[in-house]
């Protein structure tokens, strides 16, 4: 049985209209979380990642816009729908963040029992969503509970304050979680106590989940599918396990050899940087890095190609596959 | 092929309120041969930064001693000490921060030359400098531009060449590729190595990324709550890791090849506060394969397992 989709990205442009010029920062974005998996969306710094997690939530930045494009959330679409009924039912309800810096993301004048009863108070009485409080303070494994939901975020470590920031995002039992870079401030210790948690609590409230993040090989240990972003385009989807062995974009290909594995003795970076996306390169974004450019790289924007079931790339190499 | 820098019992307890001390580093002694890598690493308040910055005198320690060549450092003082600064050059964490952001690059790379009376023309300086942005990939194009107007990358070669343009023996590498892109990150290690070779010099790369030390380094000691747990040739610690805490650290690293992939020890737990550090062993809050209370009672002295390979634990 394949899993019905959950979220459906069509088409979508956004740009940020700063003094500099127009940054073209998502040119054109596909994408699909199917229910109840893991989705893992990597890329580097400035590629789109955050941006499109934070548009799932019709929430981009100022002065970011979406041009054009849809989000369909269990058959409607999030771009069009009314604000207040977002608001209501959406963010924060089924479809609720976590963030890279969980005590910046924290209220710092409210206790944090009180962070999470607030999303609860209108389900039910005080005295019972506090009583939820603690029982989801303990399922992310708090110790002393009661102790901590009368503290306020600043007496808690990082782990911790992401641990406080997980039971408040799970109170509302969300259908998909984005999880934005939630690791990276953290330890790896920290960081595997916190991805085990996450990958327990999404098995038993049966939601999908997000991970953006710049590591794909914590990718590798924790997704089910993957989504390889550059500069404002998904190069690359597949499976975790047809990503890892089989990478068909050069970009992704680069990607991995430039991670440490025990196996490789030298690390081969990718030449040049990450364009300047006022200015995007003509054609696939990618070409003045790749070493397999050819005329036409620079000319047309590379169509998805079907590689193998559920594995799509976008470039002028991967032609020959169905058009998908 | 003899030492560069050797650390003697080190300990720098910071004051903290009420004749309390943040125990920063509690007692290590290590020593780094020439031509050396060796990497430095331990979780965030292992105190392997602030080791960093004792080995070069940013901070005197509480006690213990420093050499450097043979001769002892800890107290040196005036024209010593800066032809000592000299020698030893550090590149920062963060490029963003550590390159001077109203200085053009020619400034910022050129100034130590001009504190050491090491060129005697504006017209050498710009020479020298021009010689080590190229050492770096950097074109003469760039020498007078803002830190601003470079990439993260291009910041931190610029952290580099200034680094070594005074022709250092020993350069203390701190997290130098963390806020980095790997692509980029990449690149600069890279570099690293090949200045290496062509300059003759010995790291100490603090990380805290343990696959990054495997594939960069030959020695490494790792650090938990100021204190060494295990020390020896790189290979042969992630060949066989030997202290509980190595152990867990080494399975908990993201691999990205499943074949790589061990059983997960996790962690109970979150690293004690340095201000009242456990008695005993420093792990044994977190320890999985604790020996009794012995490890809450006394703290476990290093002992040499196999050959250069020691370890700080009970079990042994």
């Amino acid at each position: 049985m394949i899993p019905e989709a959950l979220v459906e990205i069509n088409d979508l442009v956004i740009n940020f209209y700063t003094y500099r010029g127009v940054v073209k920062a998502i040119n054109g974005v596909n994408l699909e979380i199917k229910k109840g998996e893991f989705f893992g969306l990597v890329g580097e710094t400035g590629c789109g990642k955050s941006v499109t997690g934070s548009a799932i939530l019709n929430l981009v930045p100022n002065p970011g816009r979406i041009e054009k494009g849809e989000i369909i959330f269990k058959g409607k679409d999030i771009l069009s729908m009314d604000e207040d009924d977002v608001r209501e039912r959406i963010r924060g309800k089924e479809i609720t963040m976590i963030m890279q810096h969980p005590i910046a993301a924290l209220n710092p004048v409210l206790k944090n029992g009180d962070q999470i009863t607030e999303a609860l108070s209108r389900k039910m009485s005080e005295g019972a969503a506090k009583k939820r409080a603690i029982e989801l303070l303990k399922e992310v494994n708090i110790p002393e509970p009661e102790k901590i939901a009368n503290q306020y975020p600043h007496q808690l470590s990082g782990g911790m304050a992401q641990r406080v920031m997980i039971a408040m995002m799970l109170a509302t039992e969300p259908s998909l979680l984005i999880a934005d870079e939630p690791t990276t401030a953290l330890d790896v210790s920290i960081q595997a106590q916190v991805l085990s948690l996450l990958q327990d609590l999404i098995k038993r409230h049966k939601a999908s989940v997000l991970l953006i993040t710049h590591d794909l090989s914590i990718v590798a240990e924790t997704c089910d599918r993957v989504g390889v972003m550059y500069a404002g385009d998904i190069v690359e989807v597949g499976e975790v396990d047809q990503i890892i062995n089989n990478p068909r974009h050069p970009y992704t290909v680069g990607l991995m050899r430039a991670i440490p594995s025990d196996s490789r003795k030298e690390l081969v970076g990718i030449r040049g940087s990450v364009p300047d996306l006022v200015n995007p390169p003509p054609g696939c974004r990618f070409h003045p890095r790749c070493d397999y450019t050819r005329d036409i790289c620079k000319e047309r924007k590379p169509k998805t190609m079907q590689m193998e079931s559920n594995h799509t790339a976008a470039c002028f190499l991967c032609e020959g596959g169905r058009s998908g | 092929m003899g030492e560069i820098v050797r650390l003697e019992h080190i300990k720098k307890h910071f004051p903290w309120k009420k004749r309390r001390y943040v125990k920063a580093i509690d007692g290590v002694s290590l020593l780094i041969n020439k031509r050396d890598i060796f990497a430095l690493a331990g979780e965030s308040g292992s105190g392997k930064t602030t080791l960093g910055r004792v080995m070069l005198r940013l901070i005197d320690p509480t006690s213990g001693a420093i050499f450097y060549e043979g001769a002892d450092i800890t107290n040196i003082k005036t024209e010593k000490e800066i032809e000592l600064r000299r020698k030893m050059q550090i590149v920062f964490q963060d490029p963003y921060s550590s390159l001077h952001p109203r200085k053009k690059i020619k400034a910022i790379i050129g100034s130590g030359l001009k504190t050491h009376h090491l060129v005697k023309s504006e017209k050498e300086l710009v020479e020298k400098v021009e010689e080590f942005l190229n050492l770096v990939g950097m074109g003469k194009e760039h020498l007078y531009r803002y830190p601003h107007e470079l990439s993260g990358g291009q910041r931190q070669r610029v952290a580099i060449a200034r680094a070594l343009i005074l022709n250092p023996g020993f350069v203390v590498l701190d997290e130098p590729t963390s806020s980095l892109d790997v692509s980029v990150q990449a690149e600069v290690l890279n570099l690293l190595e090949r200045l290496r070779e062509n300059l003759n010099l010995t790291y100490l790369f603090i990380t805290h990324d343990l696959s990054l030390a495997r594939l960069f380094t030959e020695k490494i000691a790792v650090m938990y709550l100021g204190k060494m747990t295990e020390y020896g040739e790189t290979e042969d610690i992630f060949k066989n890791p030997m202290h509980p805490y190595t152990k867990a650290l080494v399975s908990v690293t993201p691999k990205l090849d499943p074949k790589e992939r061990t059983k997960k020890i996790i962690l109970k737990g979150e690293i004690p506060s340095p201000i009242d550090p456990p008695l005993g062993c420093g792990f044994h809050t977190r320890c999985i394969e604790k020996v009794g209370r012995i490890c809450e009672r006394e703290s476990p002295q290093s002992k040499e397992m196999e050959e250069g390979h020691f370890v700080a634990c009970h079990l042994y």
